[in-house]
């Protein structure tokens, strides 16, 4: 498995600095934001493969963070570690494309499986994708190959919107 | 939020202080479980560090010696929670009692500290120098004091500060609830036995207040206004 981008967004800073030196052992390098807007800012200079991600904060809090992530980032892999009880907020994190709701305090060793597995998502879904051009382009239909490499790499049209060609 | 747990419509007065209650216990235990986190990724990593060093390098004795003191500081934080969810748990199992208002005021700030740092807001408290006893149903009046002081979080732009101060006038105790720009929690101009009107927000403390003898009063500081709870001292016969 090769190595992936990981954030973790919490407000409890030692929590985050503690977890991503037990990380770094285990040669997942992660960077840190401690509430929604810095993470927003962090995932737009370098897009994470996978977020670790609170959901009560100060501001802007991690429900809203997920939506607006799933919108603009849709391949970014999204885990909750929260420690809110709620089975309601589960559900919704859930139906808003969280990967998995996790319960603090976790075991590291099921947190960084459950990392890993968020990302052979991300994965399967690429090879999906590029399979299925892949097919499309032996077909002999090139434009429709090129549009599902562009959807994936792409898929809010962010690069067409700024008249990249 | 703790506002609309007593405004339930429907819902008898008991029942909306429970969800009240409740939703502070939900608040508590979330940071409980943050503490915890902490405590047990650092005792994580400090095994981390000694069975997992890279190369044959001997763990740093300093690296030791800061993982260390944040699992201290932060049992220091969890205890001082538990302290604060055990006195309000002894209050509500006491029923009436006497309580002095610098211990009802640090407790009831602490309890908030969590509300106030999910609105950015610093929360802070004044003891009075003298601690001045008052006899009644502890854990009502805490609910009046916590709707009053999320009353001001709400109002309070993030990065302000909201403080809670004890005092007392006569035969009377008062807490202020002010913000960081008043210079003082202002005078109050004589009230009715009733107090002042309350906002709309604060409404629903109304049937609250005449049982535990408390009036609410708003004083004007020349930077805005600080709400003034005004409660009778225990008197020499209910000693």
């Amino acid at each position: 498995m090769k190595d992936f981008k990981v954030l973790l967004v919490d407000d409890e800073q030692e929590f985050i600095e503690t977890l991503s030196e037990r990380l770094k052992m285990r040669d997942l390098d992660a960077k840190l934001a401690l509430d929604g807007e810095q993470a927003l800012d962090a995932v737009r200079d370098e897009e994470p493969d996978v977020m670790l991600l609170d959901l009560k904060m100060p501001g802007m809090d991690g429900m809203e963070v997920l939506r607006q992530i799933k919108k603009a980032y849709p391949n970014v892999q999204v885990v909750m570690l929260t420690g809110h009880g709620s089975e309601k907020d589960e559900e919704q994190a859930l139906r808003l494309g969280a990967y998995a709701y996790l319960q603090k305090p976790v075991d590291l060793e099921h947190l960084v499986t459950t990392l890993r597995d968020a990302f052979k998502n991300k994965v399967v879904r690429k090879v999906d994708a590029t399979m299925m051009a892949a097919t499309f382009a032996e077909a002999g239909e090139v434009e429709t190959a090129r549009q599902i490499m562009d959807q994936e790499e792409d898929p809010l049209g962010t690069k067409k919107k700024k008249g990249r060609k | 939020m703790l506002q609309r747990c007593l405004q339930g419509k429907g819902n008898s007065m008991e029942s909306r202080e429970s969800v009240l209650i409740g939703r502070m216990m939900a608040g508590m235990t979330h940071e409980l479980k943050n503490v915890l986190a902490i405590i047990k990724e650092s005792s994580g990593l400090l095994q981390d560090i000694l069975s997992l060093g890279k190369g044959d390098a001997a763990p740093k004795p300093e690296q030791i010696e800061k993982v260390a003191s944040r699992i201290q500081t932060h049992v220091a934080r969890g205890n001082a929670q538990l302290s604060s969810l055990n006195w309000l748990a002894h209050s509500m199992s006491d029923g009436s009692s006497s309580v002095g208002i610098n211990e009802l005021s640090s407790e009831s700030v602490n309890l908030m500290q969590r509300f106030a740092r999910l609105k950015q807001v610093e929360l802070g408290v004044q003891p009075t120098d003298r601690d001045l006893a008052i006899h009644t149903d502890v854990t009502r009046l805490f609910l009046v004091l916590v709707t009053c002081i999320e009353y001001y979080l709400d109002r309070e732009s993030p990065k302000g500060r909201v403080a809670v101060r004890a005092g007392g006038i006569g035969e009377e105790a008062t807490l202020a609830i002010l913000t960081g720009s008043m210079g003082g929690p202002g005078t109050v101009e004589r009230t009715g036995a009733g107090g002042d009107p309350l906002p709309s927000e604060l409404a629903s403390l109304e049937p609250l207040l005449r049982p535990l003898g408390v009036r609410l009063a708003f004083a004007d500081t020349g930077a805005g206004t600080a709400l003034h709870l005004i409660l009778p001292l225990r008197r020499d016969e209910d000693r």
